[in-house]
């Protein structure tokens, strides 16, 4: 796998976007649309490290190559582990937007973490970065992304009565917060080294949450989310306003919106079960946007699936740039069946720019066979072809063993990739071969090869 | 020079015609429906049969009325327990036109399914019909899965990887379904390449067979342009024969025969 991207302020920007979301896996994982991050900018791969943690005591242990016909082949190391009380994990590699490590203490009552920090207060409004209005996940009570917001050192104590110590660099900037929690309550005070200071005041009822947040110069956001079942159903709605100058110190490129606006919706349907997603935002006076979308997983006879949704957007998906509107209107279906050794998953999904899904900007097809051989051997082979407009990026999850890339692509072409895992050395070799065709040019096949160990202490035999 | 020149009308003749073509279809293209599975279709598509047996396939096609466009193939499957495997010759065209092709293809397959990965080698032809240096290979695959007993769907892509002289025909992906109703069966195909006409770059095919005694019949309706194509197949023994006409309203008919023998759907 290729780091994303380029030196400098594009390395940069990979790493902004390395930020350790795991509800955008989880959305991944489910069949609809990718949604990327809009502090990204267009065009560029995103890295987020998969959600797959440990079992208390096991350690993992990855050593990994990767490269093509025309480059040398760079490495990368990773290390995991976890223990009842105590965790870490480290990865290095030449241009890897993971690299980095973490070590993490926990007690009773208190804990420590030093390294990459994920923190979040309330709806993360002011730490944690809040969930973006268009997204499901900015309907779930922790569905904002935790991101790797920076690095340094928090410090807890006390459990539903206890407060919260955070020193480090974020977002370029030297911070340190000190969060009190009492119950269902929670206060917090945001500091940098210019005088800078932000405060946040958060509740966090059985039904719901809410969170309100305040700088020195006055600027304000609040954002309160509850959820109510209607009858099979799951309701929740999300409301968020502010000055449309509020930036959070620690993540000034993810304050999102103003004003917004989330409403959604799951339960049964007679089509299978459904989730429907309604959002209205607003940036500033002529830069709103609006998302309108409708899912629906139907199981079929003999354990395969049809999954499809309908969707429409409007509007900006970020604060900058011009005052363009524009109207995409989605549709997407995938069918997934078989059973082992052998299942197939095809999928295709279409983007129009004018009303019934005419006026195509993004088109993509792709068909995925995984078949499992004995030892736990599996193959998969995936193969999509796309097409988009000029100007217009789709994005391709792939996941890998430690993290999930969602690679930007345009134009015309295709993209093959080979995945073979297979048992080796007390552990699992896992070698993928990639193969694009860009605009009618083939590229030379990039690989990568990891062996990968995860292991526990055998338990002790009792005198 | 004229004669560099002829040949160069005579290569964008025959790769218009060609790319006007099904776009899933080259050497191993049999008059069959889509979702019968053979051993052509396990050598130009990657698709392996669900049943096991030895089947030998003569091929014999002119595209699009062309006399220099011809394409002669030889097919032979074997499959036992659960593993698919054909072997496939060819020759399409005459002269500094032509070319000759080597193709392989192994999997697996059951009744409920099966995965293979094929590959074909083309050499061209020189003016006297000789062996060129220009050659080119071509790797893919295709899975198909019964998602019912009355449901089957595939996806192939046949040129995952191409390396050396490009292929007559760009092919992507291919996805389809096929619906068994009574005793007729209904598929509907999608596949996409580059270069074709309308937004989704995609060619659609829907399809209908019904049995006529110990015949089959079917037809087939494509689009980009809009287009049908009728099939017969009759068998006696072991020996099955068929032939499928393709019509185009440009570049006329494309004819196709096969005389088989051995295990068929």
């Amino acid at each position: 796998m290729s780091a994303p991207k380029s030196s400098g302020g594009r390395a940069w920007w990979a790493i902004v976007a390395a930020a350790l979301a795991c509800w955008v896996i989880a959305a991944a994982a489910r069949a609809e649309p990718i949604e990327v991050p809009t502090d990204v900018p267009e065009g560029e791969d995103v890295v987020y490290e998969a959600n797959d943690s440990l079992a208390s005591g096991e350690v993992e242990l990855g050593l990994g190559l990767e490269g093509s016909a025309a480059s040398k082949p760079s490495h990368r190391r990773r290390v995991r582990f976890d223990e009842p009380d105590f965790s870490g994990a480290v990865r290095e590699g030449r241009g890897d937007p993971l690299a980095g490590g973490a070590i993490e203490g926990r007690a009773p009552r208190a804990g420590f973490t030093a390294g990459k920090l994920s923190p979040r207060w309330g709806r993360g409004l002011l730490l944690g970065s809040p969930g973006e209005p268009w997204q499901r996940a900015a309907a779930e009570r922790d569905g904002g992304r935790r991101g790797r917001a920076g690095e340094g050192v928090r410090l807890s104590q006390g459990g539903e009565r206890g407060v919260e110590l955070i020193a480090g660099r974020f977002a370029r900037r030297d911070l340190a917060g000190l969060r009190a929690r009492r119950g269902l309550l929670g206060a917090g005070l945001l500091a940098g080294r210019g005088r800078e200071v932000q405060s946040s005041f958060a509740v966090r009822p059985a039904a719901g949450e809410v969170e309100a947040v305040l700088d020195r110069a006055g600027n304000w956001r609040a954002e309160g989310l509850l959820e109510h079942p209607l009858g099979d159903w799951s309701a929740t709605g999300c409301v968020r306003a502010g000055t449309e100058a509020f930036r959070s110190l620690a993540e000034p490129t993810r304050s999102g919106p103003a004003r917004a606006l989330t409403i959604a919706a799951a339960g049964p349907a007679r089509l299978g079960e459904a989730r429907a997603l309604a959002a209205v935002w607003r940036y500033r006076a002529g830069r709103a946007g609006a998302r309108i979308a409708l899912e629906c997983r139907h199981p079929l006879p003999d354990g395969s699936r049809l999954e499809w949704g309908l969707e429409e957007q409007h509007g900006a998906r970020s604060a900058a740039g011009g005052g363009s509107v524009s109207l995409r209107q989605g549709g997407w279906a995938e069918w997934s069946g078989g059973a082992d050794p052998l299942t197939l998953t095809v999928r295709h999904e279409t983007w129009g720019a004018r009303a019934m899904l005419r006026d195509v900007v993004r088109a993509v097809s792709s068909a995925r066979l995984e078949a499992r051989g004995p030892f736990g051997a599996r193959v998969a082979l995936t193969n999509a072809v796309f097409r988009t407009r000029r100007g217009e990026s789709l994005y391709l999850g792939e996941a890998e063993s430690d993290r999930v890339v969602l690679r930007a692509l345009s134009g015309e072409g295709r993209r093959s990739r080979l995945e073979l895992l297979v048992p080796a050395g007390r552990g699992r070799v896992r070698a993928t071969l990639l193969v694009t065709t860009l605009g009618g040019v083939q590229s030379e096949p990039r690989w990568t090869m990891e062996w990968i160990r995860r292991s526990r202490p055998e338990p002790r035999a009792a005198p | 020079m004229t004669r560099s020149i002829r040949r160069l009308v005579r290569l964008m003749v025959a790769a218009l015609a060609l790319s006007t073509g099904r776009a899933a279809a080259q050497e191993f293209w049999a008059p069959a429906p889509a979702a019968d599975l053979g051993a052509a279709a396990l050598l130009e598509r990657g698709l392996p049969p669900s049943q096991s047996g030895f089947e030998a396939v003569a091929l014999a096609i002119r595209w699009h009325g062309l006399p220099d466009l011809e394409t002669r193939s030889l097919a032979i499957g074997a499959s036992g327990r659960g593993a698919r495997l054909a072997l496939g010759l060819s020759q399409t065209g005459e002269g500094d036109l032509g070319w000759n092709a080597l193709a392989l293809a192994a999997g697996a397959g059951s009744e409920a399914g099966g995965c293979a990965l094929r590959a074909c080698g083309r050499r061209r032809l020189d003016a006297t019909g000789a062996l060129d240096s220009e050659s080119g290979v071509e790797i893919g695959a295709g899975a198909w899965i019964a998602a019912t007993e009355a449901v089957q769907v595939w996806a192939s892509a046949p040129q995952l990887w191409t390396r050396g002289d490009p292929p007559p025909l760009e092919r992507w992906l291919e996805v389809g379904t096929a619906f068994r109703i009574a005793d007729a069966r209904l598929w509907l195909v999608r596949a996409a390449a580059p270069g074709a006409p309308a937004g989704l770059r995609a060619e659609h095919v829907a399809g209908l067979m019904v049995p006529l005694g110990p015949a089959a019949l079917w037809l087939e309706a494509r689009d980009h342009p809009p287009r049908g194509g009728v099939g017969i197949e009759a068998g006696v023994a072991r020996v099955i024969a068929a032939v499928e006409v393709d019509s185009h309203p440009v570049l006329g008919e494309t004819v196709r025969l096969s005389l088989g023998w051995g295990a068929r759907p």
